[in-house]
């Protein structure tokens, strides 16, 4: 109990600290701190456009912070999570754009089922990778983004190359495909309410399931899941699965959103998705606020550079704040229980040192 | 030190000390004494509040209420510079020397006498001066990551002495030392008391208290139960105190008839890490209602014979069958459907995940038995019932089923091990090393659950480089030496037998019971 307060306590502490940091940059580099910080509210929290803007854009988020928080949790490091991201994006535009005839129900269910599986076998390889040779996945799920980005490249300059448009990008998708939207006249979809019942839905499979406990226990002590019977190989590829699909799902959700593919489709989703799921401390339900934080602040990103004059770039400073914060707070929280553990072992031998010092 | 009336004075007291840690009562009303020039052991099991006192002599906590006298005055210890100031000095179990330093730069690290611009030669001529005069032969110059932890040890004492520590603690020196580096230690140690350094020694091994000190001071719970000459106690008297009731570790095995056989193995191979042949054609078997202990020499392959048993190793060579079934090189999972069970020689890196709770560790391995889950879905409400059952019956302190496994004493980390793999109830039991770096009462217990298991007609593989151990456990013994049986001997057989056997000595004559 104690820790799951601890676990809300630490993101808000990062949070605060942030944002005292953050004024103080501002005031220091000249600029008016209220201003700044009233334009990044206002441009979400003005009416409900903005609002439902501001979900729209942390849809992506959400789904790669989902994504990166279960691989975390099975102490895989999947930096893939663009790649796989933008390969579901890739399949959910190939069948949005070559089975014009189905229904809409049906396109889009397809759609995201091909961008679920896009990712998957994008995550899958490297999984793979890892469990049967030991090769880092950080390694090859960096190389597979690239692989995914310059593929999309080819796309969009080739195949499906929309011709009439000056910039590359692909012909829109079937209209039908089109992601309906959940409050009317809004830019709010359907695909954000999945990703929230994802959330819920993976909380439980992590923390109420005996996979999520299997997961958990490779991801703590690998080899203590090994002597219990735990076959490691297998749970490390699916939680790798998990995670590919979870983030290529946000990408096919993201083209449905868009409706046609281009290179720039991700704003680097993938990364600022470990943000999130740092922020999240990678539990599920926490993905959903940290991904709206995210979403919120790039959302007031361009408002505030309009109207106070403060470079966009800021809020990236400020989300590094963030994250550098998180994890200061991770440590001083791991120093702490250790500090009650080995208080008599560890620490005397500073003090000696500094006492002796003295 | 002789006082006025010509009475020997105590170079430290300690009156009275009480120590709290919120409802911890770590130390209540614990008064000790040091003479000049003795090595007194503080004797205890793990949480018993040793630690704590002196880390209050020490000036790392001050006390609650009491008070500390040092050389005839009372002082007030506020903080290790205090401490040292009065000649007191303290080597922690953990040792904080930098690793890329040398040794004499790591001795005079912090310290006024080094200076602005280091003198290295004569720095280094002090370090062999304190070398010669105790015997502790370490190389001035050798950088210390290259060193044995026996040697950083010495580095840790001489830093005390070169602070001119007359007084010294040492906090369970000998948790980390090979049987070689411990009798360095104390012969070192004994020179020193000889030029007059008194010495307070903490420990939970009975043997290093009646072999080396002088008198001994036993704690239990936080209070003192008894301070004795060495001269005037014995074994069995210091583990009454230190436990607070009769402990048995003598041999109480009942004869008894010996079953089918469960585990077989035949002429395997099993190689070690460095892909060298590490078990060389072994063959063995145990049956119902046995136990199979497996001596020798730490490193001549019963490690890798174990972990093969339990499918953690490949077996190169040869077959194993579990309950009459071919199990070579199959994965732990299928040996435990087959009834086995697994007290890994490793508690923190094999036995538990340190940061899964008491509860969640209890059911490692049994995650997807039927009674644990409705589908998919985890029963914890069941789990929890299960897992306070386990700490009850298998005494694990605290009872406290939320905690996370690293939050527990070796000793308790065991029985959540024990108590896990005995309620899956299993057929047959390996067990690597199973009492290693534990306190007596500690081991007792898990002795007693084996020899329990073993009446409950199980069968049992014991492998432990404790040799009391196999002699109190077994009902048969194979000695292994350089990965083969070099012989297979009862337990009465005498004990220099066995002995020669593991240094690799063949006799003709011993008399076999296969
Ligand atoms: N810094 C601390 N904070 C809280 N409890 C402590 C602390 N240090 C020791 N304790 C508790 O005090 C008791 C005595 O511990 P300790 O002195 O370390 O025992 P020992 O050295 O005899 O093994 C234990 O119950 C331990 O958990
Ligand atoms: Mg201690």
């Amino acid at each position: 109990m104690k820790e799951k307060l601890i676990s809300l306590i630490r993101p808000l502490i990062a949070i605060v600290i942030s944002l005292i940091l953050g004024a103080l940059i501002l005031f220091i580099a000249g600029y008016d701190v209220a201003d700044a910080f009233g334009a990044i509210w206002n441009a979400s929290f003005r009416n409900l456009r903005t609002i439902t803007t501001t979900f729209n854009k942390s849809s992506p988020l959400l789904f790669v912070g989902l994504a990166v928080a279960i691989s975390f949790r099975g102490n895989v490091f999947n930096i893939g999570a663009e790649g796989q991201l933008l390969m579901g994006a890739v399949f959910a535009t190939l069948v949005g754009l070559y089975f014009t005839a189905l229904p809409g129900f049906l396109l889009i269910f397809l759609m995201l089922l091909a961008g679920t599986i896009g990712g998957a076998l994008w995550a899958f390889i490297p999984g793979y990778l890892k469990a049967k040779y030991d090769v880092s996945e950080v390694i090859t799920t960096i190389m597979f983004n690239y692989i995914a980005l310059n593929f999309i490249g080819y796309l969009v300059r080739g195949p499906i190359r929309d011709t009439t448009q000056a910039e590359p990008q692909s012909f829109s998708i079937a209209r039908q495909g089109f992601l309906p939207e959940m409050i009317p006249g809004t830019p709010l979809h359907f695909g954000y309410l999945l990703g929230v019942v994802l959330a819920v839905v993976l909380f439980y499979m992590l923390f109420k399931t005996y996979v999520g406990y299997e997961v958990r226990a490779v991801g703590l002590n690998k080899d203590a899941a090994k002597v219990a019977g735990v076959n490691v190989r297998k749970t490390i590829v699916g939680t790798m699965l998990i995670s590919g699909a979870l983030a290529g799902l946000g990408g096919a959700i993201e083209l449905a959103n868009i409706h046609y593919l281009l290179e720039g489709i991700s704003p680097g989703y993938g990364f600022t998705g470990i943000a999130v799921a740092i922020l999240a401390n990678s539990n599920p339900i926490g993905v959903v606020f940290s991904s709206f934080l995210f979403g919120f602040l790039n959302a007031g990103a361009t408002s505030m550079q309009r109207s106070a004059g403060v470079s966009a770039s800021f809020v990236q400073i400020f989300q590094g704040i963030m994250i550098i914060a998180i994890a200061l707070a991770t440590v001083a929280k791991k120093s702490l229980t250790k500090k009650i553990e080995k208080k008599l072992d560890v620490k005397p031998h500073v003090q000696v040192i500094e006492e002796v010092k003295q | 030190m002789i006082d006025r009336g010509g009475i020997v004075l105590n170079v430290i007291e300690l009156n009275n000390i009480c120590k709290a840690f919120g409802d911890n009562h770590a130390n209540q009303n614990v008064c000790f004494n040091l003479k000049k020039g003795e090595i007194h052991a503080l004797l205890g099991e793990n949480g018993a509040g040793k630690s704590t006192l002196m880390n209050v002599l020490y000036g790392l906590y001050s006390c609650d209420s009491g008070d500390i006298v040092i050389n005839g005055d009372v002082v007030e210890v506020e903080n290790p510079r205090k401490a040292i100031e009065h000649g007191v000095g303290m080597v922690h179990q953990h040792f904080m020397l930098v690793p890329q330093l040398t040794v004499t730069q790591n001795i005079f690290l912090g310290m006024k006498e080094a200076g602005l611009f280091l003198k290295m030669n004569e720095l280094e001529a002090k370090v062999n001066h304190l070398n010669e005069s105790f015997g502790f032969n370490v190389d001035p110059h050798a950088v210390i990551w290259q060193l044995p932890v026996g040697v950083q040890q010495k580095v840790e004492i001489l830093k005390a002495l070169m602070r001119e520590a007359r007084i010294l603690i040492l906090d369970e020196p000998t948790a980390v030392l090979t049987p070689n580096e411990v009798e360095e230690l104390f012969k070192s140690i004994q020179k020193l008391t000889e030029s007059g350094y008194s010495i307070i020694l903490i420990t939970h091994k009975m043997e290093e208290v009646l072999d080396y000190c002088d008198r001994v001071t036993v704690m239990r719970e936080g209070k003192v139960v008894s301070t004795m000459l060495v001269s005037e106690t014995n074994h069995d008297i210091l583990a009454k105190a230190m436990v607070g009731r009769d402990v048995c570790l003598d041999r109480i095995i009942e004869p008894q008839d010996r079953g089918e056989v469960l585990l077989k193995l035949e002429n395997i191979t099993v190689k070690n890490d460095k892909c060298l042949v590490a078990v060389n054609n072994v063959s063995l078997d145990v049956g119902r209602g046995e136990i199979l202990g497996i001596a020798g020499v730490d490193g001549n392959g019963q490690l890798e014979l174990g972990e093969a048993v339990v499918g953690l190793r490949k077996i190169e060579n040869g077959k194993m069958f579990l309950m009459g079934q071919d199990t070579t090189n199959a994965v732990p999972r299928v040996m435990m459907d087959l009834g086995m069970a697994h007290i890994p020689d490793d508690r923190h890196k094999k036995g538990l995940v340190l940061d899964f709770t008491v509860k969640e560790n209890l059911i490692l391995g049994s995650q997807r038995d039927a009674k644990y889950h409705q589908g998919l879905m985890m029963n914890y409400n069941k789990v929890e019932q299960e897992a306070k059952k386990m700490v009850e019956e298998f005494d694990v302190r605290p009872r406290d089923i939320e905690l996370t496994g690293g939050m527990l004493s070796g000793g308790n980390q065991q029985k959540v091990i024990l108590a896990r793999e005995v309620s899956r109830n299993p057929e047959v039991m390996i067990a690597l090393q199973p009492t290693r770096g534990l306190d007596i009462g500690a081991i007792e217990f898990v002795r007693g659950k084996l020899i329990e298991e073993r009446k409950n007609n199980k069968a049992i593989l014991l492998v432990s480089t404790d040799l009391d151990e196999i002699l109190t456990l077994s009902d048969r013994i194979a000695i292994m030496y350089k990965g083969e049986i070099i012989g297979m001997v009862s337990p009465d057989t005498p004990v220099e037998e066995i002995g020669l056997l593991m240094g690799g000595v063949k006799k003709r004559t011993s008399k076999g019971v296969a």
